[in-house]
C-alpha cells in the first residue's frame, strides 16, 4: 500500500514526512510490527514482512525509505546491529541477527533527492532452526545513513506464528 | 510528459530494458531472480552479482544533461575583417576599427553529460544577434558596399570542467568552452553576399572559459548565472542565465 501510494517509481517526488505520517498498527497485523524513524535526511519505515518464497519461520523486514532532502543520500544496510529476542526466554540477552545476502549484493547505495525505495531483508541466527523462536526483531540504525544519531533500537514484536495463513 | 518522453528515447538508445521482461518470484533480497539489491532506487549504483547472469544491471539513468541559456556576448566588430562578394559578384572586404565593441544576444544550446567524478564534458551552440554602433561600409572595385548595422554570432563547440558543490542546493562550475565562431554581418543593404552572413574568411577559433554557478530548483532542474571570456579575444566577454534538466538527479552527485 505504500508502495502503492508513494508510486515506487522516479516519476512522483517523496512528501517529506509522508511515511512517518503511515500508520504503524494496520489491520491484520499485530500491534508493534512496524515503526517509523526519522533518520538524518531520511524517512524510515520499517515493518515486519512475510513472503510466500521464503520459510514462515525467518524474519523478514520490510524498509520502506523517503529522502525529503534535495541531495542524494548514501544509505548502508550493511550498518545496521539488528538483534532479536527469543520468546519464552525472559531475561535472555539479545542476540544478533545475521542479514541473509547469499550473492553479496546488498551494498552502500544512494537515495537520490526526493526519491523512495523499498527493500526487503531477511534476518537470520544460527543455528536457524532457533529464528521461529524470534519474537523480537530491534533495529539500530545508527549509522545507516547520512545524519544517524545514536537513538534507542526500533523494536519489532513478532508474534508467532506471524507469516502462518 | 516531455521528461518521460526523453527518458523513454534515451531508455530505447542505450538499451535498457524493462524489468518486467523476467517474472520475479518474491521481493526479498537473496530470492530475487530479476533484479539485484538497489533496482529501483533511481540513483543506485548497480553492482554485477557473481554467478548470477539473469540480474538486470543496466543502469537506472546516466549523468546526462541537456541547457538552454539566454546569452549577452560583447563582439569587437572594428577587429573582424568581414570578407565576402558583393551581389555584382565584386569582392569586397571590410576591416574598420571604428566599428568598436558591439553586443550581440541570443541562445546557447548545451548538452553534456558527467564523465567521472566531479568532471563532465559537452558540446555547445550559440546564435546570436545584435547590432553595431554604427553603420558599416566598404569599397568594392570602387563601388560602395553598406552592410548595415546587424550583427550575427554563430558558434560550435565542447566543454570540459567540473563541479563543486558549495552548499546541498548550490554547486560552483568550472569550465572551458573551445570552439569556432563565426561573427558575421546581416541585414546588409544593396548587397547580396555569397555566404549568409557576411563572415570573415574562416570561423576563428575562441577559447571561453566559464564560471557557472548552478541552484538547484529540485531534483532534475536548475538554473545558473555564467559568465566567461575568449582569452582568444579578450574582449569578447559572455554573460548569461542557464536553465537545466538532468535526466540523474543532481547529474548523481550532490
Amino acid at each position: 500500500m505504500v508502495c502503492l501510494t508513494l508510486g515506487c517509481g522516479p516519476a512522483l517526488p517523496y512528501r517529506p514526512g509522508f511515511l512517518l505520517e503511515e500508520p504503524v498498527v494496520q489491520p491484520g497485523k499485530p500491534l508493534g510490527a512496524a515503526a517509523v524513524r526519522r533518520v538524518g535526511c531520511l524517512d524510515v519505515r520499517m515493518a515486519l514482512a512475510c513472503s510466500a518464497a521464503v520459510p514462515a519461520d525467518f524474519p523478514l523486514v520490510a524498509f520502506t525509505l523517503g529522502n525529503r532532502c534535495d541531495a542524494s543520500v548514501a544509505v548502508d544496510f550493511t550498518r545496521l546491529r539488528i538483534t532479536g529476542q527469543m520468546g519464552g526466554a525472559v531475561g535472555d540477552a539479545p542476540f544478533t541477527l545475521l542479514l541473509f545476502d547469499p550473492a553479496h549484493e546488498v551494498h552502500t547505495a544512494l537515495l537520490g533527492s526526493r526519491a523512495t525505495a523499498r527493500e526487503v531483508l531477511e534476518y537470520d541466527v544460527s543455528p536457524r532452526e532457533a529464528t521461529h523462536r524470534i519474537s523480537e526483531v530491534c533495529i539500530d540504525l545508527g549509522g545507516f545513513a547520512e545524519g544517524s544519531e545514536q537513538e534507542a533500537p526500533v523494536c519489532l514484536t513478532r508474534p508467532a506464528h506471524a507469516c502462518s495463513s | 510528459m516531455r521528461r518521460i518522453a526523453l527518458a523513454s528515447v534515451f531508455a530505447c538508445l542505450l538499451g535498457v530494458h524493462p524489468a518486467h521482461a523476467c517474472d520475479e518470484v518474491s521481493d526479498v533480497t537473496g530470492y530475487r531472480h530479476c533484479t539485484t539489491f538497489g533496482f529501483g532506487w533511481d540513483e543506485s549504483p548497480l553492482r554485477p552479482v557473481p554467478g548470477s547472469a539473469k540480474r538486470n544491471l543496466h543502469p537506472v539513468s546516466l549523468p546526462l544533461f541537456v541547457e538552454a541559456a539566454a546569452i549577452m556576448q560583447t563582439v569587437d566588430a572594428g577587429s573582424v575583417t568581414f570578407r565576402d562578394m558583393s551581389s555584382d559578384s565584386h569582392s569586397f572586404s571590410l576591416h574598420n576599427p571604428g566599428l568598436g565593441l558591439a553586443a550581440v544576444y541570443g541562445l546557447d544550446l548545451r548538452a553534456g553529460m558527467r564523465v567521472a567524478g566531479p568532471f563532465y564534458a559537452g558540446l555547445t551552440m550559440r546564435l546570436a544577434f545584435g547590432g553595431l554602433p554604427e553603420r558599416a561600409t566598404a569599397i568594392a572595385d570602387g563601388a560602395r558596399v553598406d552592410l548595415g548595422t546587424a550583427l550575427g554570432m554563430v558558434a560550435f563547440g565542447g566543454y570540459v570542467g567540473f563541479a563543486v558543490p558549495v552548499s546541498s542546493g548550490a554547486r560552483l562550475r568550472f569550465e572551458a568552452a573551445i570552439g569556432f565562431e563565426d561573427p558575421g554581418l546581416l541585414a546588409i543593404s544593396g548587397i547580396t553576399c555569397s555566404e549568409s552572413p557576411c563572415g570573415p574568411d574562416s570561423p576563428r577559433a575562441f577559447v571561453e572559459p566559464h564560471v557557472v554557478m548552478d541552484f538547484w530548483l529540485g531534483r532534475s532542474w536548475s538554473v545558473s548565472p555564467f559568465a566567461g571570456d575568449d582569452v582568444l579575444h579578450p574582449s569578447s566577454v559572455t554573460v548569461g542565465f542557464m536553465t537545466s534538466w538532468h535526466w540523474q538527479r543532481f547529474d548523481g552527485r550532490p
